[in-house]
């Protein structure tokens, strides 16, 4: 039953990016018709032109991006649609590191992906491998100071599949990083998750920077 | 260190508790451990202690039997050896008092006799016998004068020892009898012997007084086996006794055995030295065996009672306690797991707005830029194309604006996962709201009546996002109803944990159809606008405060929303 | 009346730039400046008369800008540009003392009525 809620926010959010996504494309389509009107209008009859024109191209730019950026949330509302499927491990983190980005520029912190050479598919459950990796960039978020790296490297060992969250930065207050997780919102998440995915999480302290791993059995 | 690993093997190993969780294996696992702790640590002394008692109640009951016994038995025999030593000694008395001559008169032999009749009792005759074995005198009831017993055994065993005391024997008799003999050697050359006879009903007569029961039998024998008076079971006086007796021994013991009927018994043997007789005495094992058997019984019925009873109470207090220790984990369990979810919701809500926010970027950036290509084409000189190019920008701009509140309404949404609870109210938050619209209500001349209680009582709540709610609710009322038509609103305590507040309208109404949808994300009778994201969004508001939200509808007529609200949320989590 | 002079502090230079030139059609001159040192050094130089900025920035981001520009003591007021997910954000602006705020997307003439009352006030 509380997975209904869960369901219910992918419902909504796919429902706005549906929405969001004909009004661009209406925008796109009404910018279309002024940019054919404006190529056969004279440039004397109409002096400004030419500052109309880019303005139309900057306005498809920029339905461009948006296009873009409620593909990528559609996306992420559909994630939970399957209990389990074939996820490609550099996809997904890619898609991730997409939604998240945002949050890494507020605070200055590059987000990046070190893709594995081959493509690594495991076969689970891809909103809470999403949702696991979210935890830990958040977290991460939370105590890395500014200017820092994340990068996230996926990898395949035997019947282990790992996402290791190698950082390169100041962490601040230490002390707290490693508290009890349970005491920390995005660790207890995690906690729970890993176990619903059947895997394991670590922390690991080592020189520079910190280690996030998560270990999947396939 | 060592006893957490002496711990964990003994969980992993012999106890075999599977790993965390609420699974009912774990939860099984532990109910078996500890029935079988519980049951070992009872019955494992329960059972020791009976065991001891039946082994000492054994030992205690055949100590009660053979001790008495053996005493009784020791002490008879004393009796009869005394018997016999006096009967020995007063011969050996005449023996040495008297001389051959006086002996040899008849007369002096019976006077003799009478005395010893009538000072001891059981003698029967007296006889003076000859080194060469012929009875020289004789006194007693049978006259046997010219007898020789130079054959006879006990005459040689007189000769080696100086002394006899025969076993007994019918000789030339009738009766069983016992012979004392004593030989006089004041004359080596002219030795004599002296013989008495004792009757052996004295034998008898020693053996009544133990006073044994009518199952136990006393009897004696000779170190041959033959008996020496009657048995009661065992055979005759002279017949050899069917109990086989030990030749050799010395002192007195009890043991046990089996007669040749197989009758468990108990034997007292007691060896006189002087004769060689053997006092016997057989006591049934039957008499302890009944005490026996009903202690037996006893208890072995004590002890199945009690380990049922033990088994009883260990299932029923094991139950108990795991069931007990289960519930505590599934709240806990549950309680964890509504925490994870609601920290799960809020980060897919973060996520999503982030996305949102995203979104309205670009958005942005379109609605300025057709509003400059607006300006720009305004501020020119009119041309064949203007008033479409007008249309189309506007067209653009109205896009962008629509766009706007879709991503607000998400971002609204993703924003109210988590509840702020303050002190408010309810009448405070719900004029707010209708200040708000109060511009429109005048506008199109629709009637807001309130019939709030001013003494509701303050409520616990999230004041943005009852504002939400009420918005919604009211916009809604006020889009169904026609100029000039009424809302009415009330505000009152149900009981003394909730408030309720409803909204009623003489709008339009809602078919029961639609009634059934109006929760369902999307769905929206306003045609061309309206997102349909307002009601599903008030209804999960509501929800999250624990409240409840009922709508009642007629087409045509108008429609009531109500919500009841806790005054006091329910914290879900106990953290 | 008075020429106005506008900062615009926006790091989508698209958008400042836009609103930027919408704004000198209709008589008000603006400036734009894409992130926070950019823009203290317009209001140490050039001071405006209005900022506009926006709150969702990277780096030091909008309040900590808000901060600074207060801290200069120009008496220039500012009002802010929010997403509409942000109210915590626009209620913690206007309490470092904000002139007010416009959500985004943003209506200009909206943005135009308080930029206008925003230098009546002065």
């Amino acid at each position: 039953m509380k997975e209904k809620e869960v369901e219910f926010i992918g419902k909504i959010t796919a429902g706005v990016t549906h929405e969001v996504n004909n009004v661009l494309a209406s925008i796109r389509e009404i910018s279309g018709l002024l940019t054919d009107i404006l190529s056969i209008t004279g440039e004397d009859s109409f002096p400004r032109k030419e500052k109309f024109q880019t303005s139309l191209q900057k306005i498809q730019n920029q339905v461009q991006r948006g296009v873009k950026l409620t593909g990528q949330l559609n996306k992420f509302s559909h994630l939970s649609d399957n209990d389990k499927s074939d996820v490609d491990l550099n996809e997904i983190i890619e898609h991730l590191i997409f939604l998240t980005e945002r949050f890494a520029r507020i605070k200055n912190i590059t987000l990046q992906i070190q893709p594995s050479s081959k493509s690594v598919t495991i076969n689970t459950n891809p909103f809470l491998l999403q949702m696991a990796l979210f935890n830990c960039i958040a977290y991460l978020l939370n105590h890395l100071s500014n200017g820092s790296e994340i990068s996230l490297c996926p990898g395949k060992d035997g019947s282990k599949y790992s996402v290791n969250i190698i950082c390169k930065g100041e962490v601040i207050d230490k002390t707290s990083f490693f508290k009890n997780p349970s005491t920390s919102e995005e660790l207890l998440s995690l906690n729970g998750i890993m176990k619903s995915l059947n895997g394991v999480y670590e922390l690991d302290e080592t020189t520079p920077g910190i280690k996030i791993a998560l270990i999947v059995n396939g | 260190m060592k006893t957490n690993r002496f711990q964990e093997f003994i969980t992993k190993y012999i106890f075999r508790i599977p790993e965390e969780g609420t699974s009912p294996e774990r939860y099984k696992a532990l109910r078996r451990n500890l029935i079988i702790l519980m049951i070992l640590v009872t019955v494992i002394p329960l059972s020791l202690m009976a065991t001891i008692n039946y082994y000492q109640y054994q030992k205690n009951l055949r100590d009660e039997i053979i001790s008495p016994m053996n005493v009784m038995t020791n002490k008879t025999k004393r009796t009869f050896e005394l018997f016999l030593e006096e009967r020995l000694s007063t011969v050996r008395f005449i023996t040495s008092a008297y001389s051959f001559q006086e002996l040899s008169d008849t007369k002096i032999l019976n006077r003799i006799l009478s005395v010893l009749k009538r000072e001891f009792d059981g003698f029967v005759d007296l006889g003076v016998i000859s080194n060469k074995g012929k009875l020289l005198s004789y006194a007693g009831p049978y006259s046997f004068l010219e007898k020789d017993y130079s054959q006879q055994s006990w005459y040689h065993k007189v000769l080696i020892s100086g002394r006899h005391i025969s076993d007994v024997f019918l000789g030339y008799r009738e009766f069983p009898h016992v012979a004392i003999a004593v030989q006089n050697l004041t004359d080596p050359n002219s030795s004599w012997i002296l013989r008495a006879t004792i009757d052996t009903k004295k034998f008898d007569d020693l053996i009544a007084t133990m006073e044994l029961d009518p199952e136990c039998d006393a009897f004696l024998v000779n170190r041959e086996g033959i008996l020496q008076t009657n048995s009661k079971f065992y055979g005759n006086i002279l017949e050899p006794c069917k109990l086989s007796i030990p030749k050799s021994g010395q002192g007195t013991y009890v043991t046990e055995g089996e007669d040749r009927n197989g009758r468990e018994i108990f034997i007292a043997y007691s060896y006189l030295v002087e004769p060689e007789y053997i006092l016997v005495v057989v006591k049934p094992s039957s008499l302890i065996l009944k005490t026996w058997f009903t202690f037996r019984t006893e208890i072995f019925f004590i002890y199945i009672a009690s380990v049922l009873l033990i088994v009883l109470l260990v299932y029923k207090i094991t139950d108990a306690q795991v069931s007990h220790i289960r519930k505590a984990d599934e709240k806990r369990e549950l309680a964890f797991r509504e925490l994870e979810h609601s920290q799960k919701l809020s980060s897919i809500g973060r996520l999503a707005a982030g996305v949102a926010h995203e979104v309205n970027n670009p958005l942005a950036i379109i609605s300025q830029k057709a509003g400059l290509m607006k300006d720009l084409i305004e501020s020119g000189s009119d041309f064949k194309e203007k008033p479409k190019f007008i249309e189309l920008t506007n067209a653009i701009i109205n896009s962008t604006d629509r766009c706007s509140t879709i991503t607000h309404r998400l971002l609204g949404f993703a924003r109210r996962m988590d509840i702020e609870y303050e002190d408010l109210d309810l009448n405070d938050v719900l004029r707010e709201v209708i200040s708000f619209l109060e511009k429109e209500a005048l506008y199109r001349n629709i009637k807001i009546e309130l019939n709030l209680d001013e003494n509701l009582s303050r409520i616990s709540s999230d004041r943005g996002q009852l504002q939400q709610v009420f918005l919604n609710i009211l916009s809604n009322a006020l889009a169904a109803v026609d100029d000039n038509g009424n809302i009415n609103i009330r505000s009152r305590e149900v009981d003394e944990d909730t408030v309720e507040v409803s909204i009623k309208d003489d709008g339009c109404g809602m078919s029961e159809k639609d009634l059934k949808n109006i929760f369902e994300p999307f769905f929206t009778t306003k045609k061309g606008y309206g997102t349909g994201l307002g009601l599903p969004i008030t209804y999960g508001i509501i929800k999250k405060m624990n409240g409840t939200i009922k709508v009642e509808s007629q087409l045509g007529k108008g429609s009531t929303f109500s919500i009841y609200l806790p005054k006091i949320p329910k914290k879900v989590l106990g953290v | 009346m008075i020429d106005i002079r506008v900062l615009i502090v926006d790091d989508e230079e698209e958008l400042a730039a836009t609103i930027a030139e919408r704004l000198e059609l209709r008589g008000i001159k603006a400036q734009t400046a894409s992130d926070g040192d950019a823009a203290l050094s317009v209001l140490k130089t050039d001071p405006p008369h209005v900022v506009v900025l926006d709150l969702m920035m990277p780096g030091m981001g909008g309040l900590e800008m808000l901060k600074q520009i207060k801290s200069l003591k120009l008496n220039i007021p500012v009002i802010m540009l929010t997403g509409y997910g942000s109210k915590e954000q626009s209620i913690e602006g206007m309490n470092l003392g904000a002139f007010d705020y416009v959500i985004k997307p943003c209506n200009l003439d909206d943005l135009i009525a308080k930029i206008h009352e925003a230098v009546k006030n002065k």
